[in-house]
């Protein structure tokens, strides 16, 4: 399995609005993708697709080869961790644990212990006891354990310590070391994606933007700074996320899709921060926005 | 065994972090040909980074010839980078320390140190080339 | 998913079996005592209703405060085996472990309705088995509040509150919620059903008797209706006696003298031997409405995205 998720112009209509829509792209097996977007872009509701607990109204969507469904064959290969992480509160992580071993086809219930013990989560304890962050590695652990090919996270770390949140992104790096594991992640902290995700898939207005091996991102994204003056050629050449004008100079945010022929243009370096910023600033994407999940090369 | 840390703040990509640090640790003795280095999985876990970011350091230190990774059992050392003896490195550290005490207290900010040495680099560099 | 629901709902089982035990016991001891008495003081005055059931109002009073357990049932296990888990998210958390939302949602409604049924037919094996010294003597079984707590129909009404419940939760997503429509509805349907539909399963049986002479129905019958008649048209508002029976003396007289001019006591009622054909009938009204309201459930749930 190369690609672990391709979608083609799916999308999710409520009512007469569009949660989300247009949206495609490639993700290939093994990496850990960041979802990015404002609250309300999308993110939840690509993700329920994903996992089959929602049917797009338009569009297709695969994922670990199979097309999402609520049939027991494609559960098994799909983990989801929903964003308020539920769990049973009168139960103990050795409850999930038997009750995670009873329903699943395949099931490590040693390797899901011996996460637990190591982060010295005690396995009988009454989930309502615990942190939030101690829930989340519960609920994690819950999903790791089945074995999935494709594992889906809704924004797991958002409610959590910067202590916990670095424990649960341990943990999830740890699970995908072997190469056998691809993850999508929600997120809005930058620190994180730029630590523990090498692909980036970034929703404005509820339609991708951009989706990409984060290394490509960083390496063709570039701010232009000149004195005043038309940008028409640069804006032919490269796509211009971002235009700003101050009386003496331009600045362009944009992604270089070549070389830069002009050297009368400064070109910095732009943080993935910033670069998020300037796709989500976009009210109205360009036709042209990059959608390639790997540029050749 | 080495551990490795990570500076959001640098500008280096994390790999290149990565590589430096196991580059500095065998000029200055504290990994020696035939060490192991942490399996990815153990400095995923104590980083919280991603997976391909501690493979693509161990490569290019593979391609580089430094180390060598063996299937099944981890990557070790092969032999140390070119470059001068760990006492002399130590000695050039505490001179570049006294240096840099001096630039701070003539009032330069770490900013300007570092463009400044970037700067010096760089001339060396072209003069090299035209030399 | 036994293990499962097992895990989830053994207070609840263990917390119905205790309750049942308790309640069998009660009922072996008590209806076993009033049996007894009733056989030996057969044909005795001291038979009165009163006399025999003294010491035992308490138990008089348990069996029929079980008219309320369907609706316990029904709020209580079905409006929360699926609503709380709506609630809650944690169906997510079983859905996205490995189980398909067909195979949960069937799974969930057949253990509750089996495990209402088994409570159910438990408790009104009990109820009907301990009220029969009550139907031989103060009571007729066939009316109004004692019809509803033995026989069949209990086991109806659970399965029908169980059913609302289900669906409920369902379509609120939401325990309480839930909970309070199942209460409304279920109150509402039963006084419905018992006051306008119950009388007209089976077209009552007329009986026109004069106004001396006997007029009680033999024991078990359900009286409907009870008027004054005359050549057939029923009376209503003051009765004033006929001319020729003012001069009478006593009620007795009275009632002679105008039953001769063609008064008549017109009584509809439903026979004895009709007790089990309307307890089948409404037990089939309260379970066909089950049967209904789990279809929606399934296909409300089905055509819902998670």
């Amino acid at each position: 399995m190369s690609t672990a998720i391709r979608t083609e112009s799916l999308g999710k209509r409520f009512g007469a609005k569009w949660a989300l829509r247009e949206c495609s792209f490639d993700l290939p097996a093994g990496r850990i993708c960041g979802l990015v977007g404002a609250n309300g872009a999308g993110k939840t509701t690509l993700l329920r697709m994903l996992a089959g607990l929602s049917r797009p109204s338009t569009g297709l969507a695969e994922v670990a080869t199979r097309t999402p469904a609520d049939d027991a064959e494609f559960l098994a290969e799909v983990g989801y961790l929903a964003q308020e992480i539920p769990l049973y509160r009168r139960w103990t992580a050795a409850d999930h644990l038997r009750m995670g071993a009873q329903l699943n086809p395949r099931w490590d219930d040693q390797a899901g212990r011996d996460r637990l013990r190591s982060l010295r989560i005690p396995l009988d304890q009454r989930i309502g006891t615990m942190s939030g962050g101690q829930r989340a590695q519960v609920g994690l652990a819950l999903a790791l354990a089945k074995r999935p090919r494709v594992l889906l996270l809704d924004e797991p770390v958002a409610a959590l310590d910067p202590l916990a949140r670095r424990e649960f992104l341990s943990t999830l790096g740890e699970a995908a070391a072997d190469g056998e594991l691809t993850v999508i992640l929600s997120s809005h902290l930058v620190t994180d994606l730029e630590r523990v995700c090498d692909h980036l898939v970034v929703l404005a207005d509820s339609r991708t933007v951009l989706a990409e091996d984060l290394d490509e991102v960083l390496s063709t994204h570039r701010l232009l700074t000149a004195p005043r003056r038309d940008t028409a050629a640069v804006e032919r050449m490269h796509t211009v996320l971002r235009i700003e004008r101050t009386q003496r100079q331009v600045n362009l945010w944009v992604r270089l899709n070549g070389p830069l022929h002009d050297p009368t243009w400064e070109a910095t370096e732009l943080s993935l921060e910033e670069i998020m910023l300037a796709y989500l600033g976009m009210t109205q994407p360009r036709p042209e926005a990059h959608v390639l999940s790997e540029v050749a090369g | 065994m080495i551990t490795f840390h990570l500076s959001t703040r640098s500008n280096v990509p994390p790999y290149v972090q990565l590589v430096e640090q196991v580059r500095q640790a065998l000029l200055n003795g504290t990994l020696q040909p035939g060490d192991r280095l942490p399996t990815v999985k153990d400095v995923v876990g104590s980083l919280a980074i991603n997976p391909n970011t501690v493979l693509k350091a161990y490569r290019d230190l593979e391609r580089e010839g430094l180390v060598e990774g063996r299937q099944g059992v981890g990557t070790f050392v092969l032999r140390r980078p070119d470059g001068p003896p760990p006492n002399e490195q130590a000695a050039l550290r505490r001179s570049l320390a006294s240096w840099i005490a001096k630039a701070q207290r003539a009032g330069l900010a770490d900013a300007d140190i570092e463009s400044m040495v970037r700067t010096v680099l760089r001339t060396a560099a072209s003069e090299e080339a035209i030399a | 998913m036994s293990w499962l629901l097992w895990r989830q709902h053994r207070l609840q089982v263990a917390i119905a079996a205790a309750l049942l035990a308790a309640f069998g016991l009660a009922a072996w001891i008590t209806g076993d005592h009033l049996a007894s008495n009733l056989r030996a003081c057969q044909g005795d005055a001291t038979c009165g209703g009163f006399n025999l059931f003294r010491g035992y109002n308490w138990m008089v009073t348990l069996v029929d405060v079980t008219v309320l357990v369907p609706l316990l049932i029904g709020v209580f296990w079905g409006a929360t085996i699926v609503g709380r888990e709506l609630e809650a998210g944690t169906a997510i958390l079983t859905w996205t472990q490995s189980v398909t939302r067909r195979h949960w949602l069937r799974t969930k409604v057949l253990t509750l309705f089996v495990f209402a049924a088994a409570c159910s037919g438990g408790l009104t094996a009990l109820t009907t088995w301990w009220s029969r010294t009550r139907n031989a003597t103060v009571q007729s079984r066939f009316g109004g509040f004692p019809f509803d707590i033995q026989g069949v129909v209990p086991i109806g009404y659970t399965l029908f509150a169980a059913a609302l419940g289900l669906a409920a939760g369902v379509l609120w997503r939401r325990t309480l919620p839930a909970m309070a429509t199942t209460v409304g509805v279920f109150i509402a349907l039963r006084l419905i059903v018992d006051s306008f539909a119950r009388p007209h399963y089976l077209a009552p049986v007329t009986w026109l008797t004069p106004l001396v002479g006997p007029d009680a129905l033999p024991q078990g019958s359900w009286q409907i209706s009870n008027e004054l008649s005359r050549h057939g048209q029923v009376l209503t508002g003051p009765i004033s006696p006929p001319a020729g029976c003012a001069g009478a003396g006593s009620r007795s007289a009275m009632d002679t003298c105008m039953s001769a001019h063609g008064y008549r006591m017109k009584i509809t009622y439903q026979p004895a031997s009709r007790f089990w054909t309307f307890q089948w009938i409404e037990f089939g009204i309260f379970a066909g409405l089950a049967v209904i309201l789990v279809a929606v459930a399934v296909v409300v749930l089905r055509r819902h995205d998670a």
